[in-house]
């Protein structure tokens, strides 16, 4: 069965909207994140340390910002409005799945995350302000053990305030 | 150990391991909490079990893929950059797992006055699966050479 469409091939290479953090990263932010990922490294809380290191000042992870955009914006919509509509939502929303692209709606019932590439350039800075900007650069389709599954490259570049390049990482969603 | 430099290093050097676990609950809870992540399979057992058929709550990719990062800068950072990483999601990691982190140096060259380091990465679960197996490539400065440059410009082509 032949699920990708000429539709869906046509958004390769579009870049999607831009992406930007309601908030410049704030240190609770950060805080928070670093606890729940058991981080050690004290230049991602200690300003003195942060000063003695590559850095200058307190910085995010490196891949920190790519939880940035889909955090809910104040005033957004409520995504737990969803179980309005079905009680059985899986809590994965579709759209934000894609980094802002047009969804690529199948008829298949499981999105999984496959895995990531990316590339650093800087760290975060508190105070950065965090835009993400992305685009399908691969659509394929295979035979997998479990039936039949797509596989979706979504590169996103993610910048300061400033223009920098931050990391740019490929995420591949699989659907199956 | 951390090299300092280049010169520190050879192919066959061990990273890590980075111990995580025996993973919990509480520790899936935090994390999704953290990064507002609402996907069920995370936190909510019943719906794991029922709707999607797993055996249990899984621990997020999105956090495991920090560890491998974790692994990597603890062992390059002060002097070195974590200039690229590549990880695929191919086991599932549960609760009650302890996690273990660990690389292989594969590659090392010398480029542009710096020094490269490949290296083999992985998340290994106890029942012997490697859940997260990937690629980092590593940045050190040469014994009586510059620093890595900070921002970094980016891998040689």
């Amino acid at each position: 069965m032949a699920f990708i469409t000429d539709e869906m091939r046509a958004l390769i290479g579009a870049p999607g909207p831009k992406l930007t953090a309601p908030y410049p990263l704030g240190p609770d932010e950060l805080r928070r994140f670093v606890q729940a990922v058991m981080e050690g490294n004290p230049v991602h809380w200690n300003h003195a340390a942060a000063a003695e290191s590559r850095y200058g000042e307190v910085v995010a992870t490196p891949l920190f910002p790519m939880h940035t955009p889909t955090r809910t914006a104040p005033g957004g919509p409520d995504p737990l409005e969803h179980l309005r509509e079905d009680p059985d939502w899986d809590g994965i929303d579709r759209s934000a799945a894609f980094g802002g692209l047009p969804a690529i709606e199948l008829p298949l019932k499981r999105i999984l995350n496959g895995g990531t590439e990316a590339e650093f350039f800087q760290l975060a800075r508190l105070g950065d302000v965090v835009t993400a900007q992305s685009r399908y650069t691969d659509i394929t389709e295979r035979e997998g053990r479990s039936g039949p599954m797509v596989l979706v490259k979504v590169e996103t570049t993610y910048s300061n305030q400033d223009g920098d390049r931050l990391l740019v990482s490929t995420m591949t969603v699989i659907m199956r | 150990m951390t090299p300092t430099c280049f010169e520190d290093v050879a192919v066959g050097d061990e990273i890590g391991p980075l111990v995580r676990g025996p993973m919990t609950p509480m520790h899936l809870f935090r994390w999704s909490a953290a990064i507002e992540n609402w996907h069920r399979i995370h936190y909510d057992d019943p719906f794991a079990r029922e709707h999607d058929g797993l055996p249990g709550l899984l621990v997020n990719g999105s956090w495991k893929q920090h560890v491998l990062v974790q692994l990597m800068r603890e062992w390059l950072e002060p002097e070195g950059w974590l200039a690229k990483i590549a990880f695929s999601f191919r086991k599932m990691d549960h609760v009650g797992d302890v996690l273990e982190a660990r690389g292989t140096v594969t590659e090392a060259y010398e480029r542009d006055g710096l020094g490269f380091v490949v290296c083999e990465i992985g998340i290994h679960n106890p029942r012997g699966e490697n859940s997260t197996p990937g690629t980092a490539t590593g940045v050190l400065p040469l014994r009586d050479g510059p620093p890595v440059p900070y921002p970094f410009p980016g891998l040689p082509e």
